[in-house]
């Protein structure tokens, strides 16, 4: 038959692939060091007037109340729930678990970070 | 247009809506992103790609995002896959004229421009920059969907030449 003799224009690979290749392996290398780059924390301090006033484990789900604001600790992320601040920017901010994140409350001046230390820390 | 050609348009297009309608019903592939879609319905528009050209597919492209888009209940959702579908589009059809690729590759490389496509319309309408932080896992996943439809688009050109078994192919390409 005709059409088995004709050459097929398409095929399944051919040498360009190589450089579709190298943009995967690209974005694979992209997705795997955004991942796996900022390491987990394992506590959570939180300042408030830039002293540290609390260290919560983030192994521990708790419920930490203050003044102005509720930080919920849960599954290993930090997050704050309620804040009376006008902008709720902490609230905005989301949960948080990789080593330097931080959650920021301007008007109550209330900062959370996320700290790698070890399980032995001094609770102030 | 012949009355063939729009037959076959018209057949590509009922496969690729009922491809995106059925991916809706579906769980999201990923949990971790919820709105990552396979696309298996962008498959019959590569199809469209290989069997006519560039005008055709982008007919059947626009026509599945719209009728999509309404229908879904969701018409903003029209804005973001029309823009994916127009980038993954061109560069689906530039790759397949350079011909230096295989069609999974070709295929790959559109699920990319796909996705950089409605993430670019994100930061427009949101005025958010934070939301290209997801671009990387966006095309990544992009990626793996395109080889996935470009094997079935090569495999479905490999047993239907033509869209038919009689040969048109000629004034078709």
């Amino acid at each position: 038959m005709k059409k088995e003799k004709e050459k097929r224009r398409f095929s399944l690979f051919r040498i360009g692939d190589l450089f579709i290749l190298l943009i995967v392996l690209c974005l694979v290398g992209a997705v795997l060091y955004s991942v796996f780059a900022p390491a987990r924390g394992n506590a959570a301090e939180v300042y408030s007037d830039g002293k540290l006033i609390a260290t919560l484990s983030l192994k521990k789900n708790t419920v930490y109340e203050l003044d102005h604001m509720q930080i919920v600790v849960n599954g290993g992320k930090v997050w704050v729930e309620h804040a009376d601040c006008p902008d709720k920017i902490c609230e905005k901010t989301g949960k948080i678990y990789k080593k330097g994140q931080a959650i920021v409350c301007l008007p109550n001046k209330i900062a959370i970070r996320i700290t790698g230390k070890g399980e032995v820390e001094a609770i102030v | 247009m012949t009355a063939r050609k729009v037959t076959k348009l018209a057949a590509l297009l009922a496969v690729a809506l009922l491809m995106g309608f059925v991916e809706n019903m579906l769980p999201p592939v990923l949990p971790v992103l919820p709105y990552c879609r396979l696309g298996l319905g962008n498959a019959a528009i590569l199809l469209c790609l290989m069997w006519f050209d560039l005008p055709s597919a982008a007919l059947i492209a626009v026509l599945k995002c719209v009728i999509i888009g309404i229908f879904s209940g969701a018409p903003i959702s029209i804005l973001y896959s029309l823009a994916g579908s127009a980038l993954s589009l061109l560069g689906t059809w530039l790759l397949l004229k350079l011909s230096l690729n295989g069609i999974p590759a070709i295929s790959a490389f559109g699920g990319v421009l796909h996705n950089v496509g409605q993430v670019l319309v994100a930061i427009l309408l949101t005025q958010t920059t934070a939301v290209a932080a997801f671009l990387v896992y966006l095309a990544l996943f992009g990626a793996l969907a395109g080889v996935l439809t470009g094997f079935i688009a090569y495999f479905v050109y490999r047993a239907i030449p033509n869209g038919e078994t009689n040969d048109d192919r000629k004034r078709d390409f």
